[in-house]
């Protein structure tokens, strides 16, 4: 249950914001002028407010939609990301959501017609331009809630050169099999194998319920995709990788899965430093890693090591061309 | 630990007899201790909340992320006397900046948005509940702690119906005594939520035997608690090896306990 709600004094009255709270009608609501008054606050522990997370429903202003990495595509001629929400229902250690903010309270940006509007002026004829969501939190996992997908189909149904990637570790999938399944719109499941799952993936659905979602997908129609993304070193990993891979795809449809993406477990320094704070007892960040340049990392020769040994088992399932492997150019 | 603020010795008094609380040779603000709870008695407006709150903090030994809490009178349009609630916004009206104190543990009172303001408001045309400490407390308190420990609890002294008088001591203390077990409790489970963030046992216990037995420079002792702490997550309740420990110095140790972390894959089963 979400306690409390923060809602923007200027979307106060907005439709999406009055649906929100007839479904949370026990949440206490405050208003604020600017979510960030709520959100950036020096004085705050992610740790703790991740006990009891809020909900802040705000615009977004500018910056809806940026451009991907070099090195993070996935075949497109061009890739764009962008976050309609601002942290996660799950809480994964390994994640830099929490090195990155302050506050743990879930932010929801309600002017998703924006985010389309900028979407539009991106797409060029005869290009294939790809729309990665849920970077800064999973994309379905509160679907319910935020109706996002529901709302972004029809517009991707209209433009089929524009892609759209939902990635996601939730079961949440009913707003897609409620509809005719969509070329363009690939859900990407991220997964890690069960014992990293049990040990650092909190509140996130089983891979087994996952594995069973995502075929229900396949099923159905809609393309699929997986993220074995980050990697994460550790005793026994090739053994576990293998028992992953091949409890995923051992019904999946090689048709239905539109690519299949790894990259090793790779932070800023300064967000590493924040969730080596927050979680001094975690094992994840105690041993292994190494700071390159900016970055904490696993070392390249372990990098290498770990995406090779994914590779070879991806190539047990999957062509060639639907095996990506995410590195900074630098590092391909 | 728990630090209480408030503005009048009568709103205090409730606290003082349920924390069994001492007066302490203070000069400036009058002081109260306990076992692990401290109080001051600012007197009324912001500059006191202010200077109050600092003076507590470094009384207490200038603790951090530990649990603060202003309680006090405040007026109210509509609520009854007596009525308590927490705040989950606190305006200046002086200034119009605003706090959102993040309530992560449940709490036993509705709650409320407060306005601070330098007059009393005989109109009551905020909404708000109204008084004339909190922002100051809060600006002075979230340099001390994180934002989920700092709490301000108002219990309704005046509203429309009977407006702003000054109180006698015996009707606050009539107001806020019936409260004060529900602020123990709230207190208390501010305290718990801090348990995780402190150092576990293990770590302090083996760097204080190391550093006794060792010269370790200043920087050296700082990578001494870093690398006990990933021992510690990698190796719960397990000591360092005595060939580690049993290096000749400093840097001998430090170099030995850092391989054997690097090559110390974590189990996950």
């Amino acid at each position: 249950m979400i306690p409390y709600i923060y809602i923007e004094r200027e979307i106060r009255d907005h439709p999406r914001v009055k649906t929100i709270l007839l479904r949370h009608k026990r949440a206490t609501v405050v208003e604020c002028e600017r979510y960030g008054e709520v959100f950036n606050p020096k004085a705050q522990n992610f740790r703790l407010q991740k006990q009891r997370p809020a909900l802040i429903l705000a615009r977004k202003h500018k910056g809806l939609v940026q451009q991907a990495p070099p090195g993070y595509g996935v075949g497109g001629d061009s890739h764009y990301y962008f976050s309609h929400m601002l942290n996660c229902l799950y809480d994964c250690r390994y994640c830099f959501l929490q090195g990155m903010y302050r506050s743990a309270n879930y932010v929801l940006f309600i002017n998703y017609e924006d985010f389309l509007d900028e979407m539009d002026s991106l797409v060029k004829p005869g290009r294939q331009t790809w729309f990665f969501s849920g970077y800064d939190g999973d994309s379905l996992a509160l679907e319910p809630v935020t109706g996002f997908a529901a709302s972004m189909l029809p517009w991707f149904e209209q433009r089929p050169e524009a892609w759209l990637e939902l990635r996601t570790k939730s079961t949440q999938i009913g707003s897609l099999l409620a509809r005719k399944p969509l070329p363009n719109i690939v859900t990407a499941f991220s997964f890690t194998p069960e014992p990293v799952w049990k040990a650092t993936e909190h509140r996130v659905p089983t891979v087994e319920r996952r594995a069973i979602a995502m075929l229900q997908l396949a099923r159905a129609g809609w393309p699929i995709a997986l993220r074995i993304d980050p990697l994460i070193w550790h005793s026994d990993y090739e053994k576990h990788y293998s028992e992953l891979f091949l409890q995923l795809f051992r019904h999946l449809p090689e048709t239905m899965v539109h690519s299949v993406t790894t990259g090793p477990f790779r932070m800023p320094q300064p967000f590493f430093r924040n969730m080596e704070r927050l979680y001094p007892e975690e094992p994840l960040f105690a041993a292994g890693l190494e700071t390159r340049g900016k970055m904490v990392s696993y070392p390249l020769d372990r990098e290498r090591e770990m995406i090779a040994f994914c590779v070879q088992e991806f190539q047990k399932y999957l062509p060639d061309e639907k095996i990506y492997t995410n590195l900074p150019e630098n590092d391909a | 630990m728990i630090l209480i603020v408030t503005a009048f010795d009568a709103e205090a008094r409730p606290m003082i007899d349920h924390f069994r609380l001492r007066r302490q040779a203070d000069h400036g603000f009058p002081v109260y201790a306990g076992v692990d709870v401290w109080l001051i008695v600012s007197g009324p407006g912001r500059i006191n909340a202010a200077a109050a709150t600092t003076h507590l903090h470094g009384r207490a030994g200038f603790p951090w992320d530990n649990s603060w809490i202003n309680v006090g009178i405040a007026g109210h349009a509509e609520l009854p006397l007596g009525e308590a609630r927490i705040a989950h916004k606190i305006t200046e009206k002086m200034s119009g900046k605003s706090w959102y104190p993040a309530l992560v543990t449940g709490s036993p009172w509705k709650s409320a948005p407060l306005m601070t303001v330098d007059r009393p408001d005989m109109e009551y045309a905020s909404g708000s509940l109204v008084d004339m400490e909190a922002s100051a407390f809060m600006e002075t308190a979230l340099r001390f702690s994180s934002g989920e420990f700092v709490h301000v609890l108002k219990i309704v002294s005046d509203n429309r119906e009977s407006p702003a008088v000054i109180p006698k001591g015996s009707q606050l203390q009539a107001w806020i005594t019936p409260h004060v077990a529900a602020l123990e409790d709230f207190c208390r489970s501010l305290e718990r939520l801090a348990i995780p963030l402190e150092t576990p046992a293990g770590v302090t216990q083996q760097y204080e035997t190391l550093t006794a037995a060792m010269h370790f420079t200043v920087s050296q002792q700082n990578r001494l608690q870093q690398l006990l702490q990933r021992w510690q997550a990698l190796n719960p309740d397990m000591e360092i090896p005595a060939t580690v420990s049993g290096q000749a110095t400093a840097q001998g140790l430090l170099d030995a306990l850092q391989m054997r972390i690097d090559s110390m894959p974590p189990v996950f089963r």
